[in-house]
């Protein structure tokens, strides 16, 4: 077990040289313009978003579990110019291309998907709450042996922490897609280590993955209200979870609106639930899962609560058993003449 | 105003009074159930005043956030009435809309909006008596659930 952990290690090093060494190539042939990956960001474990257009810059790019942030979203905006763009996509991000793709919003000759096999991104708040630290105060997690080591600021050794997948994010422990699908081609295939661990069912099945949906259906409908109530209250209406989502790409957004006018500007309770009661609605049947507009979230708010919800009845109703992965023509965009009536 | 428990509260202490009435906004497709409701008209069919009617093209043409927009505005109750699935004069714009709003009263009901509220019927434009009907029960049950106050704008 631990010398397969160690091997882990050694694989995701090897993936990174892999991700480099493609991206300087691709960049000297000039077949594309840029390469979309990620670099370690100046402080915090995890990487940020890294625009890669000269072979040089390319030596930055880092992959691996500090990189959650999602980063298929840039590519609406960069396939507008010139060029072609290369994309360093994890499972999550080739969902998110896809569905711009099926969409009609990004041009799938502008991009270039290179599937890298992953094994999942941490969640900086759990990896705080494992060694007992201030988020702000991580510097690295490393993993290692089957854990991770976590290095605090101002520290030099860093101190053990807990295994992997106890500081993964939520949606990676659903996560279906660690071997990306329908790429123009897959990094690492030969790294056998990374690619057992990519190719391990997901650890929370769908139930589990559901568990805070069911929580929330078991209350009754005052205390459902109240409930979402308080969540909405604490939203700063930023719109950053639309930002974010690859599922919210329209040209024109509803939000933004003057006439007719959905959204008033105050942020009180009856357009914070008409904001939300949209957003959702809007990426019903077309979400796919990625976690994104949680994940970005100043206010923290549980917005895969309400993704979630809607996938599952998507299931439960339409029988689409993984509405997250975008087909040609989502579950809301069709219909069966069979189709349950429950209430009509 | 404490925002978790002020509906309840408020539509508790409000007095039962026998002014207050329901108000109900039905979304009717021109097609179908705006002819249904123009025939119970014509036939001089009894149903409470309590409802206003929007008409739409077709059921396919309303929003879910049509009936979110019609409670922040003061409704009590919202119907969103179409051809029979089969019969829609676009063909399939009704089955669409079925989909949508399964999808949508599940969601209001997750998000604590009471979904008895929220009501879809298929009336057709021969079923003048089933409109009355359907008004007069819906008409029941909102009065009986009293006035909403959930996501709905102060006046």
């Amino acid at each position: 077990m631990k010398a397969v952990a160690q091997d882990l290690t050694a694989d995701l090093a090897r993936l990174e040289e892999l991700a480099r060494s493609r991206a300087r190539e691709l960049l000297e042939a000039g077949t594309v313009r840029l390469v979309l990956g990620h670099r370690q960001a100046w402080t915090g474990p995890t990487a940020v978003p890294h625009f890669v257009t000269t072979p040089e810059a390319a030596g930055l790019l880092v992959t691996g579990p500090g990189c959650a942030a999602g980063i298929a979203k840039y590519v609406l905006d960069e396939q507008d110019k010139e060029g072609k763009v290369a994309v360093l996509a994890r499972g999550c991000d080739t969902l998110g291309i896809r569905r711009m793709i099926v969409d009609k919003r990004v041009d799938p000759e502008k991009v270039l998907v290179i599937g890298l096999p992953c094994a999942g991104s941490i969640d900086p708040a759990k990896v705080a709450n494992a060694v007992g630290a201030d988020a702000a105060a991580i510097a690295r997690v490393t993993p290692r042996d089957g854990r991770v080591e976590v290095l605090l600021h101002g520290q030099k050794e860093p101190v053990g922490g807990p295994p992997l997948d106890g500081i993964l994010r939520d949606v990676c422990l659903a996560c279906d897609q660690k071997v990306p699908s329908g790429c123009a081609e897959v990094l690492g295939a030969d790294l056998a280590v990374l690619a057992e661990v990519s190719a391990r069912p997901p650890v929370l099945d769908a139930g589990d993955a559901e568990a805070e949906v069911t929580r929330i259906e078991s209350l009754s409908p005052g205390e459902r209200y109240a409930y979402w109530a308080d969540v909405f209250s604490r939203c700063l209406r930023c719109f950053a979870c639309r930002n974010a989502c690859p599922a919210c790409n329209c040209r024109v957004c509803t939000l933004e609106s003057y006439d007719p006018k959905w959204l008033g500007h105050p942020t009180d309770m009856p357009n914070q639930f008409m904001f939300h009661f949209i957003r959702a609605m809007d990426v019903a049947g077309r979400c796919v899962g990625c976690g994104e507009c949680e994940r970005v979230c100043p206010a923290g708010l549980p917005l895969m609560s309400l993704n979630r919800k809607l996938s599952r009845d998507i299931r439960l109703l339409f029988g689409v058993e993984r509405p997250h992965v975008p087909g040609d023509v989502e579950p809301l965009g069709r219909f069966e003449p069979e189709d349950p009536e429950e209430f009509m | 105003m404490s925002v978790a428990e002020a509906p309840e509260e408020r539509a508790a202490a409000e007095p039962e009074s026998e002014a207050w009435q329901p108000k109900i906004v039905a979304f009717c497709c021109n097609w179908c159930s705006y002819a249904g409701a123009d025939l119970a008209g014509t036939s001089r069919l009894h149903y409470p005043a309590t409802v206003r009617v929007v008409r739409v093209p077709c059921s396919g043409r309303v929003n879910p956030r049509f009936v979110i927009r019609a409670f922040q505005r003061g409704a009590d109750g919202v119907l969103v009435a179409g051809c029979h699935p089969g019969d829609c004069h676009y063909s399939t714009g009704n089955y669409y809309a079925r989909r949508r709003f399964l999808l949508a009263r599940r969601l209001l009901e997750y998000m604590g909006i009471d979904p008895e509220r929220f009501w879809v019927k298929w009336i057709s434009g021969s079923e003048g008596p089933k409109f009355a009907e359907v008004i007069r029960e819906m008409s029941a049950a909102i009065s009986a659930l009293g006035p909403n106050r959930k996501a709905r704008e102060e006046e």
